[in-house]
């Protein structure tokens, strides 16, 4: 496993890029016009194993302020493998750079794996129902 | 970017606004004069449901108006719940921290129904 | 009277410019440039005995305390020539003096007694102060009594190059400052180019703040009465839009220290983005407007046990641009130069924040020698 790990590249999506994930890509999944913010996907030997999808939500002087994650997706044949943090490693270090204020995002209360992963990342429940990871904090 | 229906024309008058959820984000749609606008259900100062505040005018008091006080932007100003943090609806724009600004989403009206482009 | 002096500083490399020294205005120096019938009035008070800022009908405290003895000594200078001398000694190049008990000046009723003291009173420091020593500049005295004939006064002395800014008498001022009556005042320091300067002081004020005059002693209304005063009147200036109305004028404000600066900054922007239509002639945050035209002397300066922790204030503040030294020689609780400059700060800071800023602010031209 780690030996597939060591051959894990962590990439920018590109501008109308749609990552391909299987049938994952079904349900009309954004395909990342935005070009003030970052979107990521993750590949072994150049095949898709994971995406992470985000937009800004609101801008400080041009430059986004809080980030919203409209997915993050992981193949079922590499879940448990860390790739979901690997790809928000690259986002948190990313958005910090930019002086991004927090990450924000929504999960069903019934999707406790996603819940637990989130956490894990440093989200917290808010009171409106959305998950805040406040990099200006932690 | 795809397109999103949200509701009927005929069922969004003029001076309301409808919070739905586009994906797994909720978003604001407004309708001010006829003119369609969308906002992030999300206040840009503690993350407050920012869209379920009321839509207003606000005050203005500047050389321009004898330093007295004016209403202006009737209509056109959300003020979240919350903290009472002021937005101007048609652009995004935060009132008390000019260099702070909401994603604003393009609405079209196609054959009755309002879309949004997300 | 003059006490011993602590000794000087080197400050070879840099001007000492002290935004807050006090002139000893006693009713007997100020009735000869007084008109009558007031004239009679101060030199009845002459013979009053008095407590130090405290002469009913000229600097009126109203403390109802009794004093305690074995306090150190109050200390006034009566003279422009051992001003001159002690502030040599301290190692201060320039000051900017400001009055004793006309501090106290803003609780007098008597409309016409408060104008004809005001004019005395800027007479008199121009004469026997300003233009008899090298290094000395003056704080025009405004009268919130009376407004218009404040402005025609800021008028008048606008052309004196030592006049370089207009003291507003802010302890016990009722309205505050912001308040439209004032508005000439403002008006006139703003086309005079003149900064307008908060000096508060400790007194007992039927108007505010309240219930100080339930402190038993001067420790407590200490405390409260300089801070109180500046946070009331910054308050004030803000919530009537003066920074917006008036968008040229600066406005300095000193005898309160630094720490009180951050915390009214936090506060006003928490406040504003809540209740900006309130306030609609703001069209930043209050302390944006703070940060560009506001300035902070630093008497009395904090003394933490952690000197990086005032660091941080001035930085929380806006950081060494916005901060005048003060020493407010020859006053109890003076500062000497030292207290400041000794401070774990970059030369270039201590350069600014000893007199660069003064220089600049006061529009001070810089002496061709130095005077100390």
């Amino acid at each position: 496993m780690s030996e597939l790990l060591s051959r894990l590249v962590i990439r920018r999506l590109g501008v109308g890029e749609r990552p391909a994930l299987g049938d994952l890509t079904a349900g009309g999944v954004d395909t990342r016009e935005q070009t003030d913010c970052c979107s990521y996907v993750a590949e072994i030997d150049g095949h898709c194993v994971g995406y992470l999808l985000v937009q800004s939500i609101s801008y400080l002087d041009g430059k986004p302020l809080t980030l919203w994650i409209d997915d993050l997706a992981v193949h079922p044949d590499h879940r448990r493998r860390k790739i979901a943090t690997a790809l928000y490693r690259e986002l948190g270090t990313w958005a910090r750079a930019e002086g991004v204020k927090a990450i924000l995002t929504r999960i069903p209360p019934d999707n406790a794996a996603a819940r637990a992963l989130h956490q894990q990342i440093g989200f917290e429940d808010h009171a409106t129902g959305t998950l805040v990871w406040r990099l200006d904090r932690d | 970017m795809a397109e999103h229906l949200i509701a009927p024309v005929e069922a969004s008058a003029s001076g309301t606004h409808r919070v739905v959820k586009v994906r797994n984000i909720e978003i604001g749609v407004f309708n001010v004069g006829g003119d369609f606008y969308a906002l992030p259900n999300v206040c840009t100062h503690q993350f407050g449901p920012l869209c379920e505040g009321t839509v207003n005018g606000t005050t203005a008091c500047d050389a321009s108006t004898g330093w007295k006080f004016a209403w202006v932007k009737d209509g056109e100003i959300i003020t979240c719940p919350w903290h009472g943090l002021e937005f101007d609806l048609t652009t995004g724009q935060c009132l008390a921290m000019p260099k702070v600004r909401l994603r604003s989403y393009p609405v079209t009206v196609e054959e009755g129904m309002v879309k949004l482009i997300l | 009277m003059m006490q011993a002096v602590p000794t000087r500083i080197k400050t070879n490399d840099m001007v000492i410019v002290d935004a807050d020294i006090h002139v000893n205005d006693t009713p007997a120096a100020l009735a000869p440039y007084c008109a009558l019938p007031w004239r009679k009035s101060l030199e009845e008070l002459a013979n009053t005995p008095s407590r130090y800022l405290d002469i009913p009908g000229y600097s009126p405290t109203m403390k109802l305390d009794p004093p305690i003895p074995g306090q150190h000594p109050n200390r006034s200078v009566p003279t422009a020539a051992e001003m001159r001398e002690g502030l040599s000694t301290l190692g201060i190049d320039i000051g900017v003096l400001f009055p004793d008990n006309l501090l106290l000046f803003a609780p007098i009723p008597h409309i016409e007694y408060a104008t004809e003291l005001s004019h005395a009173y800027n007479r008199w420091l121009m004469e026997e102060w300003l233009l008899k020593e090298e290094g000395f500049y003056g704080a025009l005295l405004a009268c919130p009594q009376n407004p218009d004939d404040s402005a025609r006064e800021i008028e008048q002395y606008a052309k004196e190059e030592k006049i370089v800014a207009v003291y507003l008498p802010t302890a016990g001022v009722n309205p505050l400052w912001g308040h439209r009556k004032y508005d000439p005042i403002l008006a006139a320091a703003e086309a005079a180019n003149l900064p307008v300067f908060l000096h508060s002081v400790t007194l007992v004020s039927p108007a505010f703040p309240c219930q100080l005059d339930q402190f038993e002693n001067h420790f407590a209304r200490q405390m409260l009465s300089h801070s109180f005063a500046m946070m009331a009147n910054l308050v004030s200036l803000i919530h009537t839009g003066v920074p917006a109305r008036y968008p040229k004028l600066k406005v300095g404000f000193t005898e309160a220290g630094l720490a009180w600066v951050p915390y009214m900054m936090w506060r006003l922007d928490k406040y504003y983005n809540e209740y900006r239509r309130q306030v609609p002639f703001l069209e930043r945050r209050p302390s944006e407007y703070m940060k560009e035209r506001m300035w902070f002397a630093t008497q009395p300066i904090e003394e933490p046990d952690n000197p990086a922790h005032l660091i941080q204030t001035i930085d929380h503040l806006g950081g060494a641009d916005r901060v005048l030294f003060a020493s407010d020689w020859p006053h109890h609780d003076f500062d000497h130069p030292k207290a400041v400059l000794k401070l774990p700060m970059p030369a270039e800071a201590k350069r600014k924040i000893m007199g660069g800023n003064a220089l600049e602010l006061f529009n001070i031209p810089v002496p061709a020698t130095k005077l100390t």
